[in-house]
């Protein structure tokens, strides 16, 4: 299995987008294969480990893994990493930097399947780095621009308060268990044993058991990468990437190694209730506020944007409530969100790159309309991907998101009900935004133009996918069962009529406020005609921005601002001190040490030494002979203390 | 074979500082390639030293001669695991730095020649091993940076020269006085003897009240020289006031020599000291740490900015050795192996790192003119090979797996962790600082519109690519693979921590 991604490091020197491709697609044959292998009932998880750096008899192990997670991943991420990839290739081939944005997209790519893979906590964390420095090269990739150079630094230093919660975690699991592998043949981190040993030791922190407390520190490090509350505010802004990357990375892939995280580790979060229990409030919340921020954007990429955050708080949903519901069986609710919403997402944000490069560059909602007549190939393939993360019936979205539904409805009420409130929301968003860029007549610059095959060939596979895909949703929960033996079909007959109404109602509602208002940029959005306040809330995101620009930026540049004034004291201290000792350095200069210093006739060396080297023009200032000798009183005090005691 | 290899390496440095000194020419040519002969003889040395190396022997290469019986001096040097990694840093360091001297302009003489004794003061300082000829090495290794620094340095030069030395030998002379107090108690300088007194547990007793401020005395020299929190206001000035080659010397390399000492010296010598006051040392260097970061972030001069990044670096490594008397270590592993281990590796680490840092940031002043971050911008495109390779390092110094500094400072959180849990949980904080300067200097230097007056920059030579290529190497080597380094080391932490750790 190495081999998948080791094949990236062989094209050396030039990462030209055929070679990428290429590599990419002997990835995913191998992907493939490597999926397969995990299906069968007798298929149990492979793993290789081997050693990292050895110390005083602990390994500090790095491994890789092959079980029915890491396969449906390493599919999924080859799969539409390869569609992006040939997307790319048509829609970068004029920018000059084409073989650097390859070059990073394969650092990425190595980066994705080693997270995938790895089965040691500490061997995923550092490919969960390079997943991010890859981020942060991407979303910066036109780093001429002042905003996205700002936007890349923002992205790596939120998604790095995560990391440190994911550091934390690693290094409570390394001390409570003294490994980092996550399968060792019964020794790993998420086997039983393991397990068992870290229950007993009861209420460590914030009243969560020893593996809760893990688990815990963990979800911050997915709460950062997979942009949940409260650090939700790099991933919008992280669209200043070329499209392309904002659907690799921001929608598909990245963004989704949090909830990858969760689910790999998975036992240590079944472990605690209460860490399951924070799960899936956190992705709920996040989820419908998310939600409600799209509603109130302009930007064609922000508003998927936010939908992709609402979206992961889902996936959270399944994971925690799924794991409060039905045990393990949480794994593949959130996992199978994860896939469906990868297909649709790209497909989404590959659309959106078509469109804006059909409207010439233009991002705002309120500048594009009528896009359907001029882009009919592209738009019917952006309306399927709409319809799928609307969940409409028989979609792909509509398997997926009914099975959160369902275990949220099983876990807790109230989560339930607002997992179903941003459900409604996402369909009206959506709904909201074809009809601002499809109907009506085109208000930008210019006119529509057409755009290449090469664009739209992966639109149409991945368009396919998102709305077939739930077929295979049986299968799925099959492959996934090693898991657990849960029963797909336990619809509550609330849950079905909930998710008829969210899909069918949200796009109805959707069609009767936006359907015939006129819209554009002359006249105001028909929901901030009928509630302005609220609507200003969202379209200014909860002013969340500002609030941490008020209160954490400010507390950490004024922490700053002190200790730099601090500092300045211990400066003036020094000058003190250096001015003391230049006033007593000439004392000693003209009483002390004309005999002291005589003795070991320091000045006569110093004197050699400096004509030798013609410095005399500059030592003449009369300074430094005071500090050499200085030096020589130290010598001098050695050596009568020596006198005095050493007999 | 191998006798006196390592009196020959250390002294080599210095028999070029006298041919150039004693050579009538002034060829500049001619001056620089004799000290960069002089530096690579003993580097070549050094190497074939650490290939015949075997990590489980011991103390090997030792050379003893009697010096001053009377007082019990001994000539004694000596490799071991925890000075190897050191010496074959100045191994590798001081070709470097005698290339990245090749923009000093005039007086090359006196620079040349004070370089080497620097370099034979570098040796000699990492491999002593009885303190009365180790604490000579390190007098010595501060007269050549104070003339450098005064007589090569930028503007404000002197006041910074004085100011390291007068903290420096107010260090010096406190370490002094308590090695005497310690030697008129237990008759020894030796290094290695005074380790087995102590093990012993023999040496409270001979000091008995006066333990404390013996080991407050012989830390404050190694505390001034780290430097630690609050002795560190000389540090910065002098970095940033210094020519680029001493820079590399100062923070590469010197600022090892406190660190070592503390392995050497304090560790050994007083294990009890160390668990008494293990919460308060831990609280300091977790002020240093995040001291030096914070104040980073509002740096607008490149080599301060260094400066401060190196404070906050060094800290780490103090931060390892101190988490060893935190606590005892849990079940079943040897944490404070770990945190040692990887407090010698970050020396490794952040000494390549930093003197990379420096001799690519000196190519901007060079070029430019300035350092001053906020006349920069866009140099991503006008320089894109500088980029690269500062980019590197950068992402190297701010923890990037796979790169040199991740790997020590994985280590040093790990051991310390299960050590010292609350202040390991705090210093994370400086790691999370670490990265805003580091990608705030980033950002300023290289992104945005190309600023105005830098649009014909040329980019960096391959040449000098070349020349720093040795660090380029080691920092994603140490990053992929630092078991090899860490094996030359492992042994001695191993038996060593366990003799003193709780």
């Amino acid at each position: 299995m190495a081999t998948v991604w080791l094949g990236f490091f062989n094209p050396s020197g030039k990462f030209a987008a055929a070679v990428a491709n290429a590599a990419l697609s002997a990835s995913l044959l191998l992907s493939i294969r490597a999926f397969s292998m995990t299906w069968g009932p007798e298929a149990s998880a492979l793993t290789a480990n081997f050693t990292w750096i050895q110390v005083a008899g602990v390994n500090l192990e790095f491994g890789v893994v092959l079980n029915p997670l890491t396969g449906a991943m390493l599919a999924m991420v080859t799969f539409v990493g390869l569609l992006i990839f040939l997307y790319s290739t048509s829609y970068m081939s004029r920018d000059p930097g084409m073989t650097r944005f390859f070059c990073y997209l394969s650092l990425f790519m190595v980066g994705m399947l080693g997270l995938v893979m790895s089965n040691s906590l500490l061997l995923l964390f550092m490919f969960w780095e390079i997943v991010g420095l890859a981020s942060y090269l991407l979303i910066g990739f036109w780093f001429q621009k002042p905003s996205a150079a700002a936007a890349a630094k923002k992205a790596f230093i939120t998604t790095r308060i995560g990391d440190l919660g994911f550091l934390l975690g690693l290094l409570w699991a390394f001390k409570a268990t003294s490994t980092f592998l996550l399968f060792d043949g019964g020794q790993g981190l998420l086997e039983s044993d393991r397990i068992t040993a870290l229950i007993a030791s009861k209420d460590v922190l914030f009243g969560l058991n020893g593996a809760g407390v893990i688990a815990l520190f963990l979800f911050i490090g997915a709460v950062g990468k997979s942009g949940q509350l409260p650090l939700h505010v790099w991933l919008p802004d992280a669209m200043e990437g070329p499209t392309p990357v904002s659907a690799l990375i921001h929608a598909a892939t990245m963004v989704a190694a949090g909830v990858f995280l969760v689910a790999r580790a998975f036992p240590l979060f079944l472990a605690d209730a209460t860490a399951l229990a924070i799960v899936s409030w956190v992705g709920a919340l996040t989820a419908l506020f998310a939600a409600l921020v799209a509603v109130g954007q302009y930007d064609i990429k922000r508003i998927l944007a936010y939908s992709t955050v609402s979206q992961l708080g889902l996936m959270m949903v399944g994971l925690g409530a799924g794991g409060l519901a039905l045990s393990e069986g949480g794994v593949s609710i959130g996992i199978f969100h994860l896939l469906t919403h990868a297909f649709f997402k790209a497909l989404l944000f590959l659309g959106a790159g078509a469109i804006i490069h059909g409207c010439r560059h233009e991002q705002d909602i309120r500048l594009m309309g009528g896009v359907f007549n001029r882009m009919k190939l592209a738009s019917i393939c952006y309306l399927a991907g709409a319809l799928a993360l609307c969940a409409f019936p028989f979609t792909s979205g509509y398997y997926s998101k009914d099975q959160i539904l369902i275990s949220a409805w099983t876990a807790h009420g109230a989560v339930f009900w607002i997992s179903a409130a941003a459900s409604l929301l996402t369909a009206f968003y959506m709904t909201r935004q074809c009809c601002y860029v499809f109907l009506g007549d085109y208000r930008g610059r210019g006119s529509i133009r057409q755009c290449p095959a090469l664009m739209t060939a992966p639109l149409v596979i991945l368009a396919l996918f998102s709305l077939a895909m739930g077929i295979v949703s049986e299968e799925f929960f099959h492959i996934l069962a090693y898991l657990s033996g849960f029963a797909v079909d336990q619809h509550a007959l609330i849950v079905v009529v909930v998710s008829w109404v969210i899909a069918l109602g949200g796009i109805a509602l959707g069609l009767l406020v936006y359907g015939g208002s006129k819209l554009g940029l002359d006249t105001t959005d028909p929901v901030k005609d009928s509630l302005p306040t609220p609507y200003s809330w969202m379209e200014n995101r909860f002013f969340v921005d500002e609030l941490y620009a008020a209160t954490v930026t400010r507390l950490w540049k004024g922490s700053a601002f002190l200790i730099v004034f601090l500092e300045s004291g211990f400066h003036f201290l020094v000058e003190t001190v250096r001015s003391f000792v230049t006033i007593t350095g000439g004392f000693f200069s003209k009483t002390v040490d004309c005999k002291l210093i005589d003795r070991i006739s320091f000045d006569g060396v110093c004197d050699r030494i400096y004509k030798s080297s013609q410095l005399n023009a500059i030592i003449q200032n009369g300074f430094l002979q005071g500090y050499l000798r200085i030096v020589a009183l130290g010598a001098v005090i050695l050596g009568v203390l020596f006198l005095v005691f050493a007999r | 074979m191998g006798y006196a290899m390592i009196t020959t390496i250390t002294f080599i440095p210095l028999l070029a500082a006298l041919v150039i000194v004693l050579s009538p020419g002034r060829n500049r040519r001619q001056i620089m390639l004799t000290a960069l002969i002089g530096s690579l003889l003993s580097s070549v040395l050094t190497l074939s030293l650490a290939l015949r190396f075997v990590s489980s022997k011991g103390l090997q290469f030792v050379e003893k001669q009697e010096w001053i019986p009377s007082i019990g001096v001994d000539y004694f040097v000596g490799l071991d695991g925890l000075n190897l990694l050191l010496v074959l840093m100045v191994a590798i360091l001081s070709p470097i730095i005698v290339l990245a001297s090749r923009g000093i302009e005039g007086k090359e003489k006196p620079y040349f020649s004070l370089l080497s004794v620097q370099f034979t003061a570098l040796y000699g300082a990492f491999t002593a091993l009885n303190f009365f000829h180790w604490f000579i090495f390190w007098e010595a290794a501060l007269v050549p940076a104070f003339f450098l620094i005064k007589l090569y340095g930028g503007p404000k030069c002197h006041k910074a020269a004085l100011n390291f030395f007068i903290f420096t030998i107010l260090g010096s002379v406190a370490m002094l006085l308590g090695m005497l107090f310690l030697y008129l108690h237990t008759g020894t300088f030796d290094f290695i003897e005074l380790r087995r007194l102590a093990i012993e547990g023999i040496i409270p007793g001979k000091l008995g009240g006066f333990y404390t401020a013996i080991f407050v005395a012989v830390m404050l020299g190694l505390w001034v020289k780290v430097p630690l929190f609050p002795l560190h206001s000389w540090q910065a000035p002098a970095y940033a006031e210094a020519p680029v080659p001493v820079s590399m010397i100062l923070a590469g390399v010197m600022s090892k020599m406190g660190v070592y000492g503390f392995l050497r010296l304090v560790l050994p010598v007083f294990p009890e000291a160390m668990h008494t006051y293990a919460d308060t040392l831990l609280a300091f260097a977790l002020i240093t740490l995040l001291w030096g970061a914070f104040i980073a972030l509002r740096q607008r001069d490149l080599k301060r900015v260094l400066a401060y990044s190196s404070l906050n670096h060094v800290a780490y490594c103090m931060f390892g050795i101190f988490a060893l008397g935190a606590a005892a270590s849990p079940e079943g592993m040897n944490a404070p192996a770990i945190a040692i281990q990887g407090a010698i590796l970050q020396m490794f680490a952040h000494g390549i790192g930093i003197s990379g840092l420096f001799f690519v940031a000196a190519k901007l002043e060079i070029l430019a003119g300035s350092r001053d971050i906020h006349e920069f911008g866009g140099l991503g495109s006008v320089m894109p090979r500088y980029v690269f390779v500062f980019g590197l390092l950068v992402f190297s110094s701010l923890g990037l797996p796979f790169l040199a500094g991740f790997a020590a400072e994985i280590l040093i959180f790990t051991g310390a962790f299960a050590l010292a849990p609350w202040h390991t949980g705090l210093a994370l904080l400086g790691l999370l600082a670490t990265a805003v300067f580091l990608l705030n200097i980033l950002q300023r230097l290289f992104t945005g519109p190309v600023h105005p007056s830098r649009s014909g920059l040329a980019d960096i030579s391959y040449r000098e690519v070349f020349y720093i290529s040795p660090l380029l190497v080691l920092t994603v080597w140490i990053g992929v693979a630092p078991d090899a380094w860490l094996a030359f080391s492992a042994p001695f932490v191993e038996s060593f921590t366990l003799l003193i750790s709780r």
